[in-house]
């Protein structure tokens, strides 16, 4: 309790300092009110900063590849027409149009997204804006460093495709870890992994689907988070900006004409509990140290003998603290932001010793490997990733996972399932995504009439027979 | 031919308008109401004791009594299940205690004897292999529910299929059979099947919706006799309980296109799709991916369902005694001929319900002896011990620090978990020496290790 408190006293100073350098007669205050005279300025400064975007997002249901509609928010970050949003709302998305204040549509196009923080850059298309003589302005990205519960916010966006939406209310909590005992079950589209390496803003501000993607703003118009989560009631949540202006810059800094921006992170293949009520239990004083929970299979971390139940005190000569559930999401950002295959020095207090480990990190992965369809064959299948195969407790990660059937197709009446991992096809061997789209490939433009799949069911390998028909 | 035709259908018409008449139905209803009894045992669970009865039959005059292995659900545990007794239905209710002499997974039913063979003049009731012909009618008698004071009721039909499968069931209509745990008889009088639990269709006598259940919703299909006479030659003994033989392999049946591929059309193939290293397969050297075409010399048998090959054969191999050697035909490699491995076959391994369990009250948890299924369904190493949490009460404090049921205990204290007997010596001593002190424990759980702190009510 004390050690919050210490937070919150900082949080305080560091909004006082600031306030104090900012211009405008609203900023002088620490925590700007919601006046009537400043919701209404803030207003008038956000509105030509916020789009509604609308977003044909891939996914593969039936065997194929397919397209979903959905309606989202988001925010212009430069005069470039760089917008940011949530991934649930613009990632994987192959057709995105966004509708500016004035109500005029203009084509987007995906920059690059990053799950793990339900984030995603998008491009508008200046041509476009040039062409149609089309204004806008962009917003200032504040900091959510400063905030403190209690301080008015405002949100806007498009909830239920109710463009210009403009609601109000306070912070609720600033440091808001959405699960109790520290294990990340969250997942967007079912699959992909977040929420992870932050903790959330909490605000009473409304809230609902379609405000996905806009922003969260101060009381002078600043940019504090991107308004993700409506928890009904008035509990509602929003990544801190700081997070997603890193996410931004990374995203921008690694995106290419032909590539997407990515967030890259490392990974020990370590996950932590916080260590509160087990100090005594291992011998260590109060707000020392984060303990182990688990060592993934096959990880950095296991091929150099960390232990479930060892205590981490220190990375690199820093100290460690994993006391509560909301010091555990700081922490693993903590190891991301390593430099993937660096080598770092962990201090691990084994039972009644001190061991120290040096060990390179790798590159973070998610259970959702890549996907794609084989249309002649009636299946969609995904990459087995390492982290899948954990999950799954495979034997290895070859191979490709069935994530969807085409009722009446070759896979579906060899009675291939969803979660089946293909092994081999034709007595080749199916190392990963790559290899099976070769071998598709091939044996498409053979038209193979009959093809024959192994494939694991649970711990049971089985041989299949795809009868394959090939029409004009 | 024409005539003759005509002269089947005649005898056959006859048969089935015919039936059993009223009076030879009366009989054989007054004949066999003896020899049905009810078996009864308490369940005693960690939140309580229920009291769990069905419907057997005397099979000898030293008071064997024979039900099905589904009144016995694996979710019981061999050591929860006491005070077990047979019921003689009757104005002058008769309950005799007796001795369980276990599951008998070779034909899925159960057997229990009477603790005084002197208790009771038993009236045996004895079975009969026969070959049931569709369209003959068949009568059952079994028991109704405790309301009904277990009084024996009477049932006719028709048999309308014979199905092939692991098992062969007696498919039946228009009505159907006597309840879960009858005998069925044919025309004339002899007893040629059981009835067997079967899905959507209650096996207890003791707690049912309504008293009429039975009735109301009859079973569809029997077991002929001559599925389950190996259980009635040689039953268990209180000595000798069963242990079905166990091959330590997967196998599957193959479809009609996978057997086309390999060139196996017509040819009843099993496919191993795993098999146990430290198993009779293992040593024997069967691969995944291995064709079994015969045993011991005889091609496999199919079922309705081609697919049905594997289950069929390992039916077959379950009621083979431990400790026989079977000779498997095997295709590994194309256009090669099949190998001959012989396989020395042993006793299945032990059972979760067959485990030793251990029943913290004070954090509400039992864990169990961990057995080879375990090991094999969450892919252990084999040299892995602990044991496996099998019950949680509700808002116990186990439950509260969010223990799952199957959850592998590695380590209790920070000392490693090497078995039951181990772990609760060391919860006792050290529930001794610290009443309220929580203990903490690691899980293993989908791949996944769990520290976990579990406070015992303050």
């Amino acid at each position: 309790m004390r050690m919050r408190a210490g937070l919150i006293v900082a949080g305080v100073f560091a909004a006082l300092l600031a306030g104090g350098c900012a211009a405008g007669r609203a900023n002088r205050h620490p925590f700007p009110p919601a006046t009537p005279e400043a919701v209404v300025e803030v207003t008038r400064l956000i509105f030509p900063a916020v789009v509604r975007i609308d977003v044909k997002r891939e996914f593969y249901e039936r065997g194929k590849r397919q397209l979903r509609a959905g309606i989202g928010s988001g925010v212009i970050v430069d005069d470039q027409g760089r917008i940011l949003t949530n991934y649930h709302v613009a990632g994987r998305s192959a057709e995105i149009y966004v509708t500016l204040e004035n109500k005029e549509r203009v084509r987007a196009r995906l920059v690059g997204d990053d799950h793990w923080t339900d984030l995603a850059v998008l491009q508008m298309d200046m041509e476009e804006v040039k062409r149609k003589g089309l204004s806008f302005r962009h917003a200032q990205l504040g900091t959510s460093r400063t905030l403190v519960p209690g301080q008015d916010v405002m949100a806007v966006g498009t909830p239920f495709g109710l463009a210009r939406t403009l609601t109000l209310g306070v912070v609720s909590n600033t440091d808001r870890t959405l699960s109790a005992d520290g294990a990340d079950e969250q997942k967007i589209d079912g699959m992909y992994e977040t929420g992870i390496f932050y903790n959330w803003i909490q605000m009473d501000t409304p809230i609902n689907p379609g405000n996905s993607g806009g922003p969260l703003v101060d009381l002078t118009g600043k940019v504090v988070g991107i308004n993700t989560r409506g928890g009904g009631q008035n509990l509602n949540f929003a990544i801190p900006i700081d997070i997603a202006a890193e996410v931004l810059q990374k995203i921008l800094a690694t995106a290419g004409p032909d590539r997407k921006g990515r967030v890259e992170r490392s990974d020990l293949g370590i996950s932590f509990k916080p260590l509160h009520e087990l100090e005594q239990f291992y011998g260590i004083d109060i707000n020392t140290g984060a303990l182990i929970n688990s060592v993934d299979r096959g990880s950095t971390a296991m091929k150099n003998g960390v232990h479930a139940q060892d205590i981490l005190l220190e990375i690199n000569g820093q100290p460690v603290n994993a006391r509560f559930p909301e010091e555990l999401a700081p922490l693993r950002k903590r190891i991301a932001d390593l430099p993937v295959g660096s080598n770092v020095t962990l201090k691990l207090r084994r039972g009644k010793d001190t061991v120290t480990v040096t060990l390179p990190t790798e590159k973070l992965q998610s259970a959702a490997g890549e996907e794609a369809e084989a249309r002649a064959w009636g299946l969609s299948v995904r990459d087995v990733t390492r982290a899948y195969a954990n999950e799954k407790q495979l034997d290895d990660e070859n191979g490709v996972v069935v994530t969807s059937i085409s009722p009446g197709f070759a896979a579906a009446k060899a009675d291939l399932q969803e979660g089946d991992v293909i092994r081999a096809i034709n007595e080749k061997p199916v190392t990963d995504l790559e290899a099976f789209l070769e071998i598709y490939r091939d044996s498409t433009q053979q038209k193979q009439q009959t093809v024959l799949v192994q494939v694991q069911r649970g711990r049971t390998s089985r041989p299949a027979v795809m009868k394959v028909s090939f029409k004009e | 031919m024409r005539n003759m035709a005509g002269l089947l259908v005649c005898v056959l018409a006859a048969a089935a308008w015919a039936g059993i008449d009223a009076q030879r139905a009366r009989d054989l209803y007054e004949k066999v109401t003896p020899s049905l009894v009810v078996v009864q045992y308490t369940y005693d669970g960690e939140v309580g004791r229920r009291e769990l009865a069905g419907a057997g039959v005397v099979l000898s005059d030293d008071g064997l009594v024979m039900t099905t292995i589904a009144l016995f659900p694996a979710q019981i545990a061999n050591s929860q299940m006491k005070e077990f007794k047979i019921i003689i239905p009757g104005d002058e209710e008769k309950e005799i205690p007796a001795v369980f002499l276990g599951r008998d997974e070779r034909s899925d039913l159960a057997f229990v004897k009477a603790a005084d063979k002197a208790a009771h003049a038993w009236v045996p009731l004895p079975f009969e292999q026969t070959k049931l012909q569709v369209g003959q009618t068949v009568c059952s008698v079994g028991l109704l529910p405790k309301e009904a004071g277990y009084r024996s009721y009477y049932a006719e039909a028709f048999v309308s299929a014979i199905l092939r499968g692991p098992v062969q069931h007696i498919l039946v209509s228009p009505d159907g059979v006597a309840g879960v745990g009858s005998p069925v008889f044919d025309e004339k009088g002899r007893a040629v099947g059981f009835v067997m639990g079967q899905q959507g269709r209650g096996v207890l006598l003791s707690e049912t919706r309504t008293p009429l259940d039975r009735v109301n919703e009859p079973p569809r299909f029997f077991i002929p006799t001559q599925e389950f006479a190996i259980s009635l030659l040689k039953p268990p003994t209180e000595k000798e309980p069963v242990r079905v033989a166990w091959l330590g392999a997967v196998l599957t049946g193959i479809k009609k296109e996978v057997a086309e591929y390999f060139d196996l059309k017509g040819t009843n193939v099993a496919q191993v799709g795993d098999v146990v290293a430290d198993s009779p397969a293992g040593r024997a050297g069967l691969k995944t991916g291995d064709k079994i075409v015969a045993m011991d010399g005889k091609p496999l048998e199919r079922g309705d369902d081609p697919e049905e090959v594997a289950q069929i054969l390992l039916r077959k191999l379950r009621r083979i005694e431990p400790g026989k050697t079977v000779v498997l035909s095997v295709l590994r490699e194309k256009d090669k001929p099949p190998l001959e491995l012989k396989v020395k076959l042993e006793p299945q391994p032990r059972q979760p319900y067959e485990a030793d369990r251990f029943y913290a009250e004070d954090i509400g948890m039992t864990v169990r002896e961990m057995v080879f299924a375990d090991i094999y369904a969450k892919r252990l190493p084999p040299e892995t011990t602990g044991v496996v949490v099998s019950f949680l009460r509700p808002s116990s404090a186990a439950q509260t620090a969010r223990l799952q049921p199957g959850d592998l205990i590695t380590s209790l204290n920070n000392q490693p978990v090497t078995s039951l007997k181990q772990y609760e010596t060391a919860f006792q001593e050290f529930r001794k020496a610290n009443p309220a002190e929580a203990i903490v424990v690691v899980v293993t759980r989908e791949g996944a290790t769990q520290v976990i702190r579990i406070q015992p009510p303050q």
